[in-house]
């Protein structure tokens, strides 16, 4: 007889950024939730770069804000730093990078978390599943303490026998000075799951105090950066600078020399890391003409002395790493806290899962995070959002809800997840996007407001105002509209801003498409009109980028509405696969065994190749045809 | 019925030969071809074998078979193919034989379409195919033959990594704000794109230049009534095909006849004469002939009045060549006669010389078969063109104050176009591209 008191109706595996995201979302789909961590006190530890945002990153963060996620506030409320990446560039891959102290990151979610009602946090290692039969029916502890729900979460990050690599030695850990999970991917082995092993690594932190910073090129919070939560009223003033140095020739070759020592290049990690986050070993070994490297010095926190050493990923011995640190400018005498160092996990090959995160053959067990083969907080947070909402949404015995690729780079994150899978830790590229110019920091509230509405997880006051403030850019856009520029008017200004004057009469708003037409023009020309807006930034750049890109978005919005009433199409229950000519009989008995529904999820059947998909589509398109006309 | 049910299809010509040649594809063909033989003949993949067929217990021919086995076989299936003697009574005898057994006769290019199916050919190689087994000029068949061979030529591959080096570059500045990308660099990637859409136009214009030769050029013969349009097809081919008739609106219907002219097959159509007319049966006539004029690659306008084609009508073919011949010039004094006119007589046949090495002068033009890619169908070209002009678009974002992302966007298009043609240049390729050419990483 199981006990109420154990009993929930979603249990998280697990409190990192995918983690505690799971747990919210589905207590505030006003559920009875309980988290559970290897460690109380490590509640959404940024195990590596204290910073959440940039490219792509920002995107997902600020998707979560609006879906009502945690994240992006949080990051807000213990920034200290701001920057604006690509600046020059335009707005589709314009990114807001926010440096955090990450101890008061972590403070204020683990305090958040736990003044939630109906949501537990408890600390507790997870060993294995609990079934009845096929059906998912709870967990156990490594203590053997039994906790009972249908849907459970999993968010176990880097730490599913985690080991750790710093020169020769490696021993098993989860994070530098954390156990390893031991025990639960056996477990999940055990149970036909496929589970592959990938590595990451991590920077030295050093002493600020022995850092000589006058050596250093300063790096000022970016005034221009906006918030990273929609939701962030005030920002805070106490922002500190980042300083810059480099690597030098001198450096590498310390570096060159201790290669034998390197687990990376000795043999001793074989698993597979990520490309774009080489080690300071790899990056002096496959690019030795570059004779410097960019060197990141980034304070920890408020209430510490450490610093993140950016760019200098290395499991190198720790004597090693004191030698090629203090061999670059303003580093000379400086003193180690934490060496860097590697580690290599367990992850789950990621095709097993659907699209609402959960596991084909296991229903109720959601995965979210690294554990799922990416890399990166915002990555993580977006799952566990996802993750956690699909849990909650279950729980009720409701439809799932999930994203697709041209309305958000959460969807292109789980699509590439479930459909392809990774062949090293997953990274949001904005190349990933084929729709990059639609999924923009600046429309992240525009593009998702109607699913935030619908879900609900964010409180009415937030929810209203968004809503007024889309509402708001809408009159405006509308007032805009109707504003008139005269050919001969304002000459003076318009050349004094560096633009061409209008020679005919013409609406403000064509003036504005023109491409040398910036967001720093509009202030000036509006105050010459005597035209006031109550809008931000974000706004205007956003009003802006619609009417420049109009033309591209409404194009892009009938080919996606083409694949999804592709996507959407029906396919008749009583359809006899074999009957279609031309279709392969591993096609045939794939169809009729899954018996899709529709053509979307017929397209994600295994055994259907392009060329079969199109034979099923012409089919049937040609019957629904043969229909009608018998009909008429 | 699935897309293994079994096919046959005499794959050699009609007419009569010495042999003739029988083709069968799809699962089972081979117990279906055993029970054909009378003895255990030992048929081993790709090896001829001389045997004999029987149709109840009478033999039908002696023959020599070779058996494929799936999937190495032209169409990726199990395949038969049957060189047997080349009376078109055996050959029929043989394929009913197979019918009798449950093999139904190929719908025309079905094997091959199995073959693009089963991944045994490209839609490269299928189109490329589609122009040899089609063309009706020796330049046709010639074109095809190297497009076939360009399926798997360099030059594709060579293009294909010149647009992913492009694409990685703009990518890598993109998704790398780290990564710093120099003038020097920039300059290299604009004159990459305007290489490759030169390159692109090149291969349209060979592929639009040329294709006139893979067919039969379609010559129309137009003018108003009664200017002796149908005594000149008739006179052109020798013999009486039109009724000629002194009464304006005679030829209501099409006719065609092929003409060879020193080795040159020219399609040549008579129409109805064009004129206001109130007669529905010629009104529909006109309407064809308006059909024939838009596809004519050669107008020929005839005028007993040396009397110049309405503008209209040039619209309807402004891209085809014209020739304007001034017709009964036994009937006109010599010294009336216009510049640009070629004064013909369909009576005497003054004139018909003249026109005919006009024709073969026009025909002279023969295809660029150096230097380009080879194109094999009309499709590829379009494709090709849209390519172009989206890399063109490219440069002037490049040249003007544009962001950078709609470079990107435009390459992106480009490479969508071409993808039937170079395969598709996906992510991951990009990726491993930026990453193995620039340090790149936190
Ligand atoms: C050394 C290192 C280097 C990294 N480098 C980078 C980098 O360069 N770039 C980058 O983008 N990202 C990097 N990361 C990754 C980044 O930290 C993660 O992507 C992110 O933290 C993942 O979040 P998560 O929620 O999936 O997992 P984590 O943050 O790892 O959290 C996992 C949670 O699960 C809990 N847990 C695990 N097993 C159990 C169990 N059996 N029972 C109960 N609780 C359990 C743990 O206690 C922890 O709370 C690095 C991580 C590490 C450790
Ligand atoms: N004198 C002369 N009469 C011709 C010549 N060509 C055609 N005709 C006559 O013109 C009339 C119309 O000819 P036809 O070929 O039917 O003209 P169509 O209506 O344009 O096809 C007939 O009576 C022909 O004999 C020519 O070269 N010289
Ligand atoms: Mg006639």
């Amino acid at each position: 007889m199981k006990l109420l008191k154990d009993s929930y109706d979603v249990i998280v595996v697990g409190a990192g950024h995918a983690g505690v995201e799971a747990a919210l979302a589905a207590q505030r789909k006003a559920l009875k939730v309980l988290l559970l961590s290897m460690s109380a006190d490590q509640i959404a530890t940024m195990s590596c770069n204290p910073a959440v945002g940039g490219l792509g990153k920002s995107q997902l963060a600020k998707e979560l804000d609006i879906l009502g996620g945690q994240m992006a506030r949080i990051a807000d409320q213990s920034a200290l730093q701001y920057r604006v990446l690509n600046a020059r560039k335009g707005p589709a891959v314009r990114a807001t990078r926010v440096h955090c102290d990450r101890h008061e990151y972590r403070q204020r979610m683990k305090f958040f978390v736990e003044s939630q009602e109906g949501l537990y946090l408890k600390q507790a290692q997870v060993t294995e599943l609990l079934f009845e039969g096929h059906q998912l029916i709870g967990l156990k502890t490594k203590g053997g303490q039994p906790y009972y729900s249908r849907q459970i979460v999993i968010t176990t990050g880097t730490f599913m026998n985690g080991k750790a690599h710093l020169g020769h030695t490696s021993f098993s850990a989860g994070r530098a000075g954390e156990a390893a999970s031991v025990g639960l991917s056996d477990f999940l082995s055990s149970i036909g799951l496929r589970i592959r092993r990938f590595k990451t690594g991590t920077v030295p932190r050093v002493d600020a105090r022995s850092i000589d910073f006058t050596k250093t090129e300063e790096q000022a919070s970016d005034p221009e950066a906006s918030s990273l939560s929609f939701f962030t009223k005030e920002r805070r003033k106490d922002l500190e600078p980042a300083h810059l140095t480099y690597t030098n020739p001198r450096t590498h070759e310390i570096i060159r020399q201790s290669m034998d020592q390197s687990p990376l290049y000795s043999g001793m990690i074989e698993s597979r890391g990520p490309r774009y986050c080489p080690s300071v070993e790899d990056k002096v070994l496959r690019f030795p003409d570059k004779d410097r490297h960019q060197v990141f010095l980034e304070r920890e926190g408020r209430w510490t002395h450490e610093v993140y050493v950016g760019g200098l990923s290395t499991s190198l011995p720790l004597d090693r790493q004191e030698e090629f640190l203090r061999s670059i400018e303003g580093l000379e005498s400086v003193e180690i806290i934490r060496p860097g160092y590697a580690i290599e996990y367990d992850y789950l090959d990621s095709t097993q899962l659907k699209h609402n995160l959960e596991v084909r053959d296991v229903p109720g067990l959601f995965f979210a995070g690294q554990v799922n083969g990416t890399s990166g907080y915002e990555e993580a947070a977006a799952q566990g959002l996802m993750a956690g909402i699909n849990a909650a949404l279950r729980a009720k015995g409701e439809e799932a809800f999930t994203l697709k690729r041209a309305e958000a780079y959460t969807g292109v994150l789980i699509d590439d997840l479930v459909e392809r899978g990774t062949e090293e830790p997953y990274r949001m590229l904005s190349s990933r996007a084929e729709w990059r110019l639609l999924l923009r920091e600046d429309n992240v509230d525009q593009r998702l407001f109607p699913h935030a509405k619908r879900l609900g997880l964010l409180s009415e006051a937030d929810l209203e105002s968004l809503e007024s403030r889309l509402s708001l850019r809408q009159e405006s856009m509308a007032r805009l509209s109707k504003i008139n520029l005269k050919a001969s008017e304002h000459l003076s200004l318009f050349r004094s801003l560096g633009l061409e004057p209008p020679s005919r009469p013409m609406r403000f708003v064509d003036y504005m498409r023109r491409p040398e037409f910036k967001t720093e023009h509009l202030g000036p020309i509006l105050e010459a009109l005597e035209e006031g807006f109550e809008l931000s930034d974000m706004d205007w750049t956003q009003i802006l980028t619609d009417l420049k890109y109009s033309g591209y978005v409404k194009q892009a919005e009938t080919q996606i509405h083409q694949m999804d009433r592709m996507e959407r199409m029906k396919i008749p229950e009583a359809l006899n696969f074999g009957e279609i000519k031309g279709l392969p009989i591993e096609a045939i008995e794939s169809l009729s065994k899954n018996r899709p529904r529709s053509f979307f999820e017929a397209k994600r059947l295994q055994g259907l190749t392009p060329a079969s998909l199109q034979v099923l589509a012409l089919y049937i398109q040609r019957e629904r045809k043969n229909h009608a006309c018998q009909k008429a | 019925m699935s897309s293994q049910d079994c096919i046959v299809a005499l794959a050699s010509g009609r007419a009569v030969a010495a042999l003739s040649l029988i083709r069968a594809s799809g699962e089972g063909i081979f117990e279906i071809f055993k029970s054909m033989l009378q003895s255990e003949v030992q048929l081993e993949p790709n090896h001829s074998q001389f045997c004999r067929l029987y149709s109840q217990g009478e033999p039908i021919d002696e023959v020599v078979a070779t058996y494929f086995k799936a999937p190495k076989s032209f169409t990726g299936e199990d395949m038969i193919e049957i060189s047997c003697h080349g009376n078109p009574l055996i050959v029929e005898r043989i394929i009913e034989e197979f019918v009798s057994r449950g093999t139904r006769i190929a719908e025309a290019g079905e094997f091959s379409r199995r073959a693009y199916k089963n991944n045994k050919m490209s839609l490269w190689d299928l189109e490329a195919l589609d122009l040899l087994m089609s063309s009706s000029q020796v330049e046709g068949v010639r074109w095809a033959i190297r497009s076939k061979l360009e399926a798997s030529g360099l030059r594709l591959q060579d293009f294909r990594n010149r647009l992913s080096e492009v694409l990685s570059q703009v990518e890598a500045e993109l998704d790398f704000p780290e990564h710093e990308v120099d003038q020097g660099t920039r300059d290299g990637l604009t004159k990459a794109i305007e290489a490759m859409a030169l390159e692109l136009e090149s291969w349209a214009i060979s592929f639009e230049k040329s294709r006139s030769h893979f067919f039969s050029p379609k010559v129309a013969i137009l003018g108003p009534p009664n200017v002796g349009k149908s005594s000149l097809f008739n006179c052109l081919l020798g013999q009486e095909r039109a009724i000629v008739y002194n009464l304006a609106g005679t030829t209501r219907d099409l006719l065609e006849a092929q003409l060879r002219l020193g080795g040159l097959d020219l399609c040549l159509v008579d129409t109805a004469g064009l004129r206001e007319s109130s007669d529905p049966l010629e009104r529909l006539g006109m309407q064809k002939s308006l059909e024939v004029l838009k596809a004519a690659d050669l107008v020929l306008w005839l005028s007993d009045q040396a009397e110049p084609a309405p503008q209209s009508y040039r619209e309807l073919a402004k891209d085809s060549k014209w020739l304007f011949l001034a017709t009964k010039s036994d009937l006109r004094a010599r010294e009336q006669r216009k510049e640009a006119w070629i004064y013909i007589s369909s009576q005497t046949g003054e004139g018909i010389e003249k026109l005919k090495k006009e024709l073969l002068s026009w025909q002279k033009g023969r295809p660029d078969f150096e230097g380009s890619l080879h194109l094999s169908s009309d499709r590829q070209c379009q494709l090709v063109r849209e390519a172009q002009s989206l890399l063109s678009e490219a440069l002037d974002l490049a040249a003007g104050s544009a962001e950078l992302e709609w470079l990107a966007q435009k390459l992106r298009e480009a490479n969508q176009r071409l993808e039937p043609l170079i395969g598709k240049i996906g992510h991951e390729e990009i990726l491993g591209r930026i990453l193995s050419r620039f340090c790149i990483g936190k």
